[in-house]
């Protein structure tokens, strides 16, 4: 391994954002703006090029950089990268340039050196969440996520439930995260370390053992992912944050949860999966079909996409528990589709907010009069969110339904086929009533998209093709999956 | 490991090196100057300049009162303050020459070890900011009040230095004879309750204490520490005989616990701390435990180190009890002093829990346990720091919801408060997750499983009643009078050190209790 790709693909990402980070309290102006911009371009510039670095046939970790000035509470701490964490590093590297543009563009009255701050810490911690090599450092890191991501809420959030709804963001992930620290204290107990790659030999770990870890873990990550009775805090959540807010929430937070999943709850109950298997799939499908009744009953914009991404990703879960290449390699599509997709929808539905101060599906319609640009990428959004062939969400969702059908739980495939009804309905509802009828004179003037908005929706919209059209770009890379977690 | 390896300069009225008593005593003789000259001098000079036609009722509370005693106060904390640091050059020039030594070994001796040393340092540092707390609350004490702390803080620092167990409970008690008239105050009604009830629990437990020493006396016929140690370093214990001495040695344990307000005996605390005044309630929450368990620790690493495996259960069982008492207890609490009250029963649970292995691994549990007190007084400094720049600090110590929101009039000190707080909820990279993390970590690799899933559910309901005040300050409706003090430079300078160390403990906490290690 070069010691020097080392330093460019772990270390200097975060460490450009610290000095940005610093940069941006001390001498904010219109130049460090800018310059914020550029670095978060230079970042995902960076994970362009880990691809070509990265062998994607073999599962070990390729780069790692051994943090010597952290302590070894532990055993020791190190960044690293692997084919797994690959795609959500690149999914932050990509979404969080977006966030920045779409901030520039914003209203003036908002605060942009605060939420850029904000965002940029936000991001720093998520990079490390997905780089650390150690249960330790993942939970430590997912646990910071949440100061800023209360503030963004408190601060740039649109309404007066967000109080109610910081608190149950706070202590939904708060009780998430009391069983993945026992769990961690469990882990730490048998192994000596923490790291992710330990845990994929199972000989130390007795069966009771590996039964407590699996609901553990299962609990400490479906608060995040959401799943069924633990997934309040999403819709409000998502309601009363600003739009960025709601697209990080989405496009990246959620992804811990099933991040979390992969690397330990997939390897820990890879042998006694099978006892627990009916009442997670309960779980999952119970969730799917809630999800998809309470969003055709919604009518704020904000929860009825909140209630969709609760859908889908718990589709994803269904194929985590079948344990097949093709279950696990449709869950990490779809996580990535639903990261694209759900975060082009929640921009969508922040610059509507922004022309209209209304996310009420009651007041809006006939958008499609006044904003024709805006109409058409609102309208394939919602098309690629109901799976339409041809965008990738379909391809993550066929994934997971040919490894259920291969498994034979035909039930839980009955449900998630069943779900995309649902899921059709609620997307042909937003689309139904915001884009089509008369345009509702007391909006006054309405501007179309503006250029940098477009260039949001349109790289967006790229990507939902291009995943579409050539899955082969993610699916090649991730058959590696089969060798390590599936014995 | 424990007692085995120390080796003392033993000093007695024979040696050459007789005249190091002399400094002994003169570490403390400022304390005393100060005590006559302020009671006598200061306010008769002062309290001329009162003007005799402002008559003011005693029961309304000190923030209210004549403005010409500002001066005084000023005067007499800053005194304390010089007398403070003159101990601390004395007790430092001592350690300098002597690191490990004994002085009047016979009769009733005083030692002075790397232990004794930085626990004197950590009280004088924490009294020196305490000083700076009152003037900070521009609280006017009376000229007895002034007495009563300068005695707490004589006592405090006595009971440090003495190596034997009647001189341990002369000063223990004088410590908690001032602290009960600290109590008292003003005078109000609710104080005088407070401090009745406090002095007959302390009493109590003043009482369980002189039974361990007379037990002591019977048993080894010694109350010097320095012969303890022989006992231990020898073994010379009958072996049948041990669970008698572990009986006899409870008594200490009982008076410590009745005196710290360990759960079943809790139930002094919350009156008490809600009657004292707030610079009261100050010095007692944050320093009574610091001394107490200093004690705690000389007793076992001195008395009871040898059958230590008997009390495995109690402080196991107590500890649990405190920390489910005080985090359900505070759930509904919506005066500050009996929030930061049931805050202390849960930190007293967190610092006595290490106890429960000290017979496995005695100086790591005893590190556990300081750097779990060290966090706390950390943390309750820095919070109530913050606090004095609020301009009615009296109304607020009494209801939580007159906090109100200063986030956008003053995001610096928001922000200082809500690391704080954080910190106190021990979310993971800020300094109060590191003490619990280690504990815990312990605790669960010696197999007390059930036990840490109880510490940490507790640990959410803490982190509910912690976040009920970050709501307060930052998250409530806001309001437009500006309710606090304009921060200087200074202040900020401080807010950000605070920061820092609350933010990157995290590359060097392994070298705090690498130091606290050390010391023993």
């Amino acid at each position: 391994m070069n010691m020097n790709l080392n330093y460019i693909f772990l270390i200097l990402p975060l460490a450009i954002l610290f000095v940005n980070i610093i940069l941006l309290i001390f001498f904010y102006n219109k130049i460090i703006v800018y310059i914020t911009f550029i670095s978060n371009l230079i970042i995902f510039f960076i994970y362009c090029i880990l691809s070509c670095y990265l062998d994607f046939s073999i599962a070990e970790i390729q780069y790692k950089y051994i943090l010597n000035f952290v302590p070894a509470y532990f055993g020791i701490h190190y960044l690293m990268v692997d084919t797994i964490s690959y795609f959500f590093i690149l999914l932050t590297g990509f979404l969080f340039p977006l966030c920045i543009l779409y901030i520039y563009g914003e209203n003036e009255r908002v605060n942009k050196k605060n939420s850029l701050i904000i965002l940029l810490i936000l991001e720093f911690f998520i990079i490390l969440c997905f780089t650390v090599s150690d249960f330790f450092l993942f939970y430590v890191s997912f646990e910071v996520l949440l100061i800023p991501m209360i503030f963004l809420i408190y601060f740039f959030g649109s309404r007066g439930r967000k109080v109610h709804s910081i608190y149950l963001f706070l202590f939904y992930t708060l009780v998430g995260s009391i069983f993945l620290l026992y769990s961690l204290l469990l882990v730490y107990k048998v192994y000596g370390n923490l790291e992710f790659t330990s845990v994929l030999d199972l000989s130390k770990l007795s069966i009771e053992e590996q039964k407590l870890l699996t609901i553990l873990l299962f609990f400490g990550f479906a608060v995040k992912i959401p799943v069924f009775p633990v997934h309040l805090w999403l819709p409000e959540a998502h309601v009363e944050a600003p739009t960025v807010g709601s697209v990080l929430l989405a496009g990246i937070l959620l992804k811990l949860g099933g991040y979390g999943m992969l690397r330990l709850l997939l390897p820990i109950s890879n042998n006694i999966l099978l006892e627990y298997k009916a009442f997670f799939i309960t779980l999952v499908s119970l969730s799917i079909l809630y999800g998809g009744l309470a969003a055709i009953r919604q009518v704020d914009l904000k929860k009825i996409i909140a209630y969709s991404s609760v859908v889908h990703m718990n589709i994803g879960l269904l194929g985590l528990f079948t344990q097949t290449s093709a279950g696990l390699i449709g869950f990490i599509f779809l996580m990535v589709s639903h990261g694209i997709i759900s975060s082009a929808l929640f921009f969508g539905v922040g610059m509507l907010y922004e022309r209209i101060h209304t996310k009420n599906i009651l007041y809006i319609q006939g958008l499609s009069r006044v904003m024709p640009k805006f109409s058409v990428f609102f309208l394939l959004f919602c098309l690629a969110n109901l799976s339409l062939p041809g965008t990738c969400n379909f391809i993550g969702e066929i994934l997971v339904f040919l490894s259920l059908g291969v498994e034979n739980s035909y039930f839980a495939l009955m449900i998630g086929v069943f779900s995309a009804f649902f899921c059709t309905l609620f997307c042909l509802i937003l689309i139904v009533k915001t884009l089509y009828g008369q345009i509702d004179r007391k909006f006054g003037v309405i501007y179309d998209l503006t250029n940098a908005e477009t260039f949001i929706m349109f790289i967006l919209f790229f990507y939902v093709i291009l995943f579409g059209l050539c899955p082969g770009f993610i699916i090649q890379n991730l058959e590696v999956l089969e060798y390590t977690f599936i014995n | 490991m424990g007692p085995t390896n120390k080796d003392y300069i033993i000093i007695t009225a024979q040696c050459e090196d007789a005249y190091l008593v002399s400094y002994f005593i003169a570490g403390t003789i400022p304390l005393f100057f100060l005590i006559f000259f302020v009671s006598f001098f200061l306010p008769a000079k002062l309290d001329k300049k009162v003007p005799p036609h402002i008559n003011v009722p005693s029961h309304i509370s000190s923030e209210f009162k004549d403005q010409n005693a500002k001066n005084l106060l000023h005067n007499r904390v800053i005194s304390l303050m010089f007398a403070l640091i003159f101990c601390a050059i004395i007790y430092t020039k001592i350690f300098n020459y002597y690191p490990m030594v004994i002085v009047y070994n016979d009769s009733t001796p005083l030692a002075l070890d790397p232990f004794i040393y930085y626990t004197l340092m950590f009280l004088i540092g924490s009294f020196l900011l305490l000083c700076q707390l009152v003037y900070r609350y521009k609280i006017d004490l009376k000229k007895e009040e002034v007495i009563y702390l300068a005695f707490f803080i004589l006592s405090a620092l006595i009971i440090v230095l003495q190596f034997n167990l009647i001189g341990i409970f002369m000063c223990l008690e004088l410590f908690s004879i001032s602290s009960y008239l600290l109590v008292t105050g003003l005078g109000r009604k609710v104080s005088i309750e407070a401090a009745i009830k406090y002095s007959l629990t302390g009493l109590l437990g003043t009482v369980f204490f002189l039974m361990g020493v007379t037990f002591c006396i019977i048993n080894y016929a010694t109350v010097n520490l320095y012969y303890l140690d022989i006992f231990i370093r020898y073994s010379m214990y009958d072996g049948a005989s041990m669970p008698y001495l572990a009986f006899c040695g409870s008594f200490f344990l009982i008076g410590l616990f009745l005196k710290l307000g360990v759960t079943p005996f809790h139930f002094w605390i919350l009156d008490v701390y809600k009657g004292t005044s707030p610079i009261t309630f100050i010095w007692l929450v944050t320093l009574s435990k610091v001394v107490l368990l200093f004690i705690l620790i000389t007793l076992f690493e001195h008395v009871l180190y040898d059958f230590s495996i008997y009390y495995e259960y109690i402080f196991l069982g107590l500890s649990v009890a405190s920390i489910i008492v005080g985090s359900v207890g505070g759930l509904r609490q919506a005066n500050l002093k009996g929030l930061l009250a049931y805050s202390s029963i849960v930190t007293l649970g967190f610092i006595l829990l290490p106890f429960t292995y000290y017979s496995e691994s005695p100086v790591y549990a005893i590190t556990l346990s300081i750097s779990t007190l060290v966090v706390y007084v950390f943390n309750l400094f820095s919070f109530f720091y913050f606090l004095s720049k609020f301009k009615d600090v009296s109304v607020i110590f009494n209801n939580l919801f007159e906090i109100k929101n200063i986030i956008r009039s003053n995001p610096v000190l928001a922000l200082g408060f809500v690391i704080s707080l954080f910190s106190f909820m021990g979310l993971p990279p800020l300094l109060g997750f590191y003490p619990k993390i280690f504990l815990l970590k312990t605790l669960y690799q010696s197999g007390y499983f059930i036990t840490v899933a109880i510490c940490i559910i507790c640990t959410l309901f803490t982190s509910f009643y912690y976040f009920l005040i970050i709501k307060q300050l930052t998250l409530s409706k806001t309001k437009t009078y500006i309710n606090f003090k304009q921060l200087t430079f200074v202040d900020k300078i401080i807010i950000g050190l605070l920061l820092f160390i609350n933010g990157f403990v995290f590359f060097f906490f392994d070298n705090l209790m690498y130091f606290i290690y050390t010391l023993f």
